[in-house]
């Protein structure tokens, strides 16, 4: 999956299937890292990139979800770069 | 490179600062200082860049009709072969047909009449079109290196029979880059009856970067214009607050990791991507939504009529495209080739061509001489290149099984109008005997001495 197309983007974003996994993916981080919000990123940065998050990282992103929820951030995690291209 | 990878880690180093470190010292900072530059370059693969010379056309847009529009029954008037209608054709015995025996000679189904102060030839079946024959170039030269349909819509489109090269919306786009930006430089307007033989192919980048690829609209009129543009609807009520928040924090992690590996390009062309969706997302409903477009207007390209109006609509997709910046715009007029009970769903007539041209040819007439009327009165048509093509032509002959069928060969031709019109209004004839199947069986004829001193033999 490496094309750089906006259609690509938005499919990845928007279409059901990707959005049914953001959301396995959140009930998996819940059920591994607990209630703990920041437990939760921590744990789903590692889940999608394979590193811990960074400080920075991890307290965007806990802005982010205190407004618009685990499964949002998810989302997002899947569509990120570093998700997508294997290093 | 980045402390923080290796925190927690057991490897201390990732490859790329392996490598980095190997083959660090001057060396690794001249590269780093190359990369920088190249990524630099490469950081908006769609920004507009100058041509060599200056041009008179600033858009394209080609209307291709998949499966054989007849040149013999539109615009290559051949009055020798009307006037050998019903005598045996003999194409010299070295002829071999692809799925009939060769039955007598068949001129043009509809009579020609001479239009406009050219006094072009131009059959009944486009009295329309026959209106604007003064805008008209039409090129008789072209010809296809393959009889099957896929091949033949990769020909005409990629100038290769097989798949894997750019499009020409696509070369266009990596030429000169978007004018537009909140819309794709190549934008493709299917029929909404389906996709072209070949399929998305037809439009695709082949080897260069998929960023210069077509980008399909959905043409049905009452559905989205893309698919996915937003969330479906069981999600889209708990993803609505965090979009805009949720892009910024996207934009943050992939410019960070960007940063962390300079030097490729595509990171930066999705993070480009992303954006160019979210602008896609007002954009879109905005070009497709021809509500805000007067009654005159809607009225010139047909779109009430039940057979016209979906390729009327899609025609004036065309210019509402053009006249927001995007540079190539496709038309398809017609789907995949398929048998139909009814009507086929393209040019394709193998099994009634008086049926099929008959239900096809007053779509195209309407719609193409609405646009290039339109065009024409905003003052677009002089800086717009509107080209049409198709497959192939057909045989000048019926089937011999039955009486009055004529099957179409094969090869692709077409006009083109406006922008930087340079040819001649003919720029080659056919002879009376044109169209074989194969690039090999036109040499074959054209060792022939013609049978019409009047027209010249077409180019092998």
């Amino acid at each position: 999956m490496t094309t750089t197309t906006a259609l690509q983007a938005l499919a990845l974003l928007n279409n059901e299937f990707m959005l049914k996994q953001a959301a396995h993916f959140s009930e998996r981080v819940e059920r591994e890292a607990g209630t703990d919000p920041p437990a939760q990123i921590r744990r789903a940065f590692e889940l999608a990139f394979l590193r811990p998050g960074t400080d920075t990282e991890i307290s965007s992103a806990e802005k982010f979800c205190t407004g618009h929820g685990l499964a949002a951030l998810c989302r997002l995690l899947l569509n990120a770069n570093e998700f997508v291209y294997i290093d | 490179m980045n402390p923080s990878r290796c925190l927690g880690h057991q490897r201390s180093v990732n490859r790329r600062d392996f490598l980095w470190q190997l083959g660090g010292g001057l060396g690794g900072v001249a590269l780093t200082a190359m990369m920088a530059e190249a990524n630099a370059a490469a950081k908006n693969p769609l920004a507009p860049k100058p041509p060599h010379f200056a041009p008179k056309a600033k858009a394209v847009i080609q209307i291709f009709c998949p499966g054989g529009l007849s040149h013999i029954d539109s615009w290559d008037y051949k009055p020798e072969l009307a006037r050998r209608n019903g005598q045996p054709f003999d194409a010299g015995g070295k002829l071999q047909f692809f799925a009939s025996k060769p039955g007598s000679c068949q001129g043009s189904y509809w009579p020609f009449q001479q239009h406009g102060q050219c006094g072009r030839w131009i059959s009944d079946l486009f009295p329309q079109l026959a209106t604007c024959v003064d805008d008209i170039a039409f090129i008789h030269s072209m010809q296809s290196k393959s009889a099957l349909h896929g091949p033949a819509m990769f020909m005409a489109n990629t100038g290769f029979i097989l798949p894997g090269f750019p499009s020409m919306g696509a070369w266009v786009t990596y030429g000169l880059g978007s004018e537009s930006d909140n819309l794709p430089a190549f934008v493709v307007l299917p029929d909404p009856r389906g996709l072209p033989p070949g399929g998305v192919i037809n439009w695709g980048a082949g080897f260069l970067p998929a960023v210069y690829q077509g980008t399909p609209l959905n043409t049905d009129a009452g559905a989205a214009p893309i698919a996915d543009l937003f969330p479906p609807k069981s999600f889209a009520d708990a993803l609505a607050s965090g979009e805009k928040e949720g892009r910024e924090l996207l934009r943050e992690l992939n410019t960070q990791h960007a940063a962390e590996h300079p030097g490729n390009s595509e990171l930066e062309a999705r993070i480009s991507a992303y954006e160019l969706a979210a602008r896609l997302q007002l954009s879109a409903p905005e070009v497709t939504d021809v509500r805000g477009e007067t009654e005159s207007m809607q009225k010139l390209y047909g779109l009430e009529h039940e057979d016209r109006g979906p390729f009327g609509r899609q025609c004036l997709l065309a210019r509402r495209l053009v006249e927001r910046g995007v540079r190539f715009v496709q038309i398809y007029c017609g789907a995949e080739n398929t048998t139909a009970k009814k009507i086929r769903p393209n040019w394709d007539s193998h099994e009634d061509l008086v049926r099929d041209h008959g239900y096809w040819g007053p779509i195209l007439d309407h719609g193409a001489a609405a646009l290039l009327q339109d065009l024409r009165q905003r003052g677009l048509l002089d800086s717009t290149l509107v080209i049409c093509t198709t497959e192939f032509g057909r045989q000048p002959r019926r089937r011999a099984r039955r009486g009055g069928i004529t099957i179409p060969v094969h090869s692709p031709r077409g006009w083109r109008v406006g922008g930087s019109r340079a040819v001649s209004p003919t720029a080659r004839r056919t002879s009376w005997v044109s169209r074989p199947r194969s690039i090999r069986r036109i040499a074959t004829i054209c060792t022939r001495p013609r049978c019409n001193s009047s027209v010249s033999t077409t180019r092998s």
